[in-house]
């Protein structure tokens, strides 16, 4: 096998006046598999050119090379215009509970704990619930930090609804121990159980006495056999006058006769609206 | 006929946290209770459908109390079966006639039907 050495220091040119020349380390084509050039380790630079190949560049470039680190943490990223900024969560949703099901065995409740704290004032709730029985009942109660409801008569609400044959109706009730959503909801998955909307505003002084008040919007078809739709506009209070540990801060939802065939149930909570 | 749950029907389980956890029999007896409860409410629920349909469709007809309208005897009578429907239907068998509807969903009972 030839070898070309070169003994000493000094730079090893190729075709110095010629720029129309390329330089080729070629093999065999017998050998078909790419060939590896390996470099010292020394810095490398590369004058001009395009990598073109890049499926077989792997590797991380360390943060310290990109703009020599400066501002890169945990809480920052690399940026188009080449500098390190802080991720903006202002004005964002941060979940804070979660519950999803919808295989068996049915539930009696839904519940969600401890998904309001004092990090937020303004909470938003996206809420599907499903009845196993047919056009029941659906309520919605808070839950201290312990998991017990909170069942005393704190609660006032009122809502209004049309329903698609233009007939109008109330669910309203006040000193009541439970928020009362529909009065029926159809059992049938595709008819769309009882889906909507609420945003919820927590009042909490340093006590742990508190005000939760609820403004949403959802709808249901109020039966399986032709039934029809019904609109609600929705608002309540929950007042938790609880000076203790044991502070409201879980909401739970059930259906008044008959189980829970399935519920997907978020809770998220407004980035920055606690000041 | 209202509704009887008996305690075998309750759910085994509630669902917190994302977790399905097996409910205690006080806590079964506690829900059984409030489903019967509930059921027992079903004549009461059914009395203000009733009656938000009933005050509905006079609505639709007040206009024919106007000075200017000629009111017919047929409006006079259905109107007035309307307003009477509370005192004539006062078991929930006769609510549930009141209430019973086709597959398209229309009131099937012959009081609703505007002359």
């Amino acid at each position: 096998m030839a070898e070309l050495r070169v003994k000493g220091t000094g730079t090893l040119k190729l075709f110095e006046n010629d720029n129309t020349s390329s330089v080729t380390i070629a093999s065999p084509a017998s050998l078909s598999a790419d060939k590896t050039i390996t470099l010292p380790d020394a810095d490398v630079t590369l004058v001009s050119g395009t990598m073109n190949d890049a499926t077989n560049l792997s590797g991380n470039i360390p943060v310290g090379n990109l703009n020599s680190g400066t501002s890169a943490s945990s809480s920052t990223f690399w940026r188009g215009d080449a500098t390190w900024v802080a991720v903006s969560d202002t004005n964002t949703f941060t979940q804070t509970g979660t519950a999803y099901f919808d295989t068996s065995p049915a539930s009696s409740t839904v519940a969600i704990d401890n998904c309001f704290t004092d990090d937020y004032n303004f909470y938003v709730v996206k809420l599907f619930v499903l009845p196993s029985t047919n056009a029941v009942g659906i309520s919605m109660q808070y839950r201290d930090t312990s998991g017990t409801v909170e069942s005393d008569t704190k609660y006032q609400y009122a809502s209004r609804f049309f329903s698609d044959e233009g007939v109008a109706g109330n669910n309203e009730d006040k000193d009541a121990d439970k928020i009362v959503l529909t009065n029926g909801a159809s059992s049938r998955e595709y008819d769309g159980g009882l889906m909507g909307t609420f945003t919820i505003r927590l009042n909490r002084d340093l006590a742990g006495a508190a005000t939760f008040h609820q403004v949403g919007t959802y709808g249901v078809q109020d039966s399986n056999s032709a039934g029809n739709q019904r609109a609600y506009f929705h608002s309540s209070l929950f007042e938790d006058s609880n000076s203790g540990s044991a502070v409201a801060s879980g909401l739970q939802w059930y259906t008044e006769s008959g189980n829970m065939e399935q519920a997907n149930i978020k809770v998220y909570g407004l980035v920055g609206s606690a000041s | 006929m209202v509704k009887v749950w008996k305690i075998d029907e309750v759910s085994q389980n509630k669902f917190v946290n994302n977790e399905i956890i097996p409910l205690t029999d006080a806590e079964k007896q506690a829900i059984l209770a409030r489903w019967n409860s509930y059921e027992a409410g079903s004549p009461t629920r059914k009395l203000s459908e009733i009656r938000s349909l009933r005050n509905y469709k006079l609505q639709q007809t007040d206009y024919f109390s106007l000075n200017d309208m000629t009111l017919t005897d047929e409006m006079k009578s259905y109107r007035k079966g309307l307003r009477d429907i509370p005192q004539n239907n006062t078991t929930e068998e006769q609510y549930d006639l009141l209430l019973a509807r086709d597959e398209q969903g229309n009131l099937t009972n012959a009081i609703w039907s505007k002359p």
